[in-house]
């Protein structure tokens, strides 16, 4: 890992504030970041504008219903029992083709499910637990290289060292060398648990590494 | 008992997303309305097919309404919190699917407002939006392009680079003046970084 100047930084800021920053050049700058406030600010300043440039895109009346369906569905999460967390969990373990990503809003004990739901004669998940970074995230990350492949986390980032509602962002290196920025979902009171499925024949996840979107550095695994 | 109902047009973004916080369903509606023409809109522009859309639009809501205490004033408006929460969903669906934009100019409008006529009328253009827009009207065209790649899609500047024909330095350059112009736009002459 290389240590960067200001200016270098200055280079990287736009990239990095609009979370297209490659790997290597992310971790650089994320170390620098962490001790140099005025680069933050920088930073900082950026990502508002990368968000503010969203506001571009024109409106557009919703269809018919919209409304009330939004409202609905907030209802209907308020009513869910906790018994949908393992259905999620199970839902990831079984994805199919088209399958989008699952994430709630709190660490549970997703383990045991993760195996209780696969065949006996499927690909072994593998479990790493995650090494905090500045960010002191913890949690652990479940692979399946099977196919499909899928992975899926848990957060808890509630230390205080990011705020609780923080997007995180989620690289992995695969097997076959390349990194992806495979998604991203929201901590809810600095925790959170998300899954996804994964493109087939890249050789099994490597390393994973998960940021907030602003360039914290929370946490990384290695399989 | 607060007639929201009466008062909700009126009331501020953030006063809305505290009406979130404490359960008030009137103030959830309202944000809804509020908000649901520009995160449906970026959402439809993103993803161009209007069932994915509006499935896009009603997570973004749903999450924005249920995690309203989430929202952190320092890093800027509720608009802009809101729109990039569909922003990131419309990103991972996109990538799900294997979905490449084909050209950044046809799903994206970022020219002159047609509200104006010229660019003295971009002066009259005094919100963050108006001046947003003037500012990257004036983009040479390849860094708009550079521009909306990156900021909408996500894509990294290798991405850009190969899509364009350019060399990478090329690209990374395109997108670091793109977003400077327009951070010094919002962010003013005052800072002290060019």
């Amino acid at each position: 890992m290389a240590v960067i100047s200001c200016v270098r930084l200055r280079e990287l800021a736009p990239e990095l504030a609009l979370g297209i920053l490659p790997g290597p050049e992310r971790s650089d700058a994320i170390d620098h970041l962490d001790a140099c406030p005025g680069c933050r600010a920088l930073v900082d300043e950026l990502a508002q504008t990368a968000d503010a440039v969203l506001s571009l895109a024109p409106e557009v009346d919703p269809p018919l219903g919209f409304e009330s369906r939004v409202v609905e569905r907030v209802g209907a999460r308020r009513r869910r029992s906790p018994w949908y967390r393992v259905a999620a969990v199970a839902a990831v373990a079984a994805a199919a083709a088209g399958i989008t990503a699952v994430a709630e809003g709190a660490v549970g004990s997703s383990a045991p499910v993760v195996r209780a739901a696969l065949p006996a004669h499927s690909v072994p998940v593998s479990v790493a637990r995650f090494t905090p970074g500045p960010g002191q995230a913890e949690g652990e990350i479940f692979v399946h290289s099977g196919n499909p492949a899928w992975v899926f986390m848990t957060v808890d980032a509630s230390s205080g060292r990011v705020p609780p509602g923080s997007w995180v962002v989620c690289y992995l290196t695969f097997g076959d060398g390349h990194t992806e920025r495979v998604g991203s979902f929201q901590l809810y009171d600095g925790r959170g648990s998300w899954g996804v499925a994964l493109p087939g024949g890249t050789g099994g996840v490597r390393d994973a590494v998960i940021d907030t979107d602003s360039g914290q550095h929370l946490a990384s695994a290695s399989f | 008992m607060r007639h929201l109902r009466a008062d909700s047009a009126l009331l501020s973004d953030e006063s809305l997303l505290a009406g979130l916080g404490v359960g008030d369903p009137e103030a959830g509606t309202a944000f809804v309305r509020r908000y649901q023409r520009r995160v449906y809109g970026l959402a439809l522009k993103l993803v161009g097919d209007p069932g994915a859309a509006e499935d896009i639009a009603q997570e973004s809501l749903v999450r924005a309404w249920r995690h309203s205490q989430a929202f952190d004033a320092r890093k800027g408006s509720v608009a802009t919190w809101v729109l990039a929460i569909t922003r990131n969903l419309a990103i991972d669906a996109l990538r799900t699917r294997r979905s490449v934009p084909t050209d950044p100019e046809e799903l994206i409008e970022l020219g002159p407002d047609p509200r104006f006529q010229g660019p003295e009328d971009a002066a009259v253009a005094t919100d963050d939006a108006g001046r947003l827009r003037a500012v990257v009207s004036r983009l040479p065209i390849e860094q708009r392009r550079a521009l909306v790649m990156a900021a909408f899609y996500g894509r990294t500047a290798q991405e850009v680079s190969e899509a364009e024909g350019i060399p990478l330095g090329t690209a990374k350059t395109r997108i670091r003046a793109a977003m400077l112009k327009l951070r010094a736009e919002l962010v003013g002459e005052s800072s002290t970084w060019r």
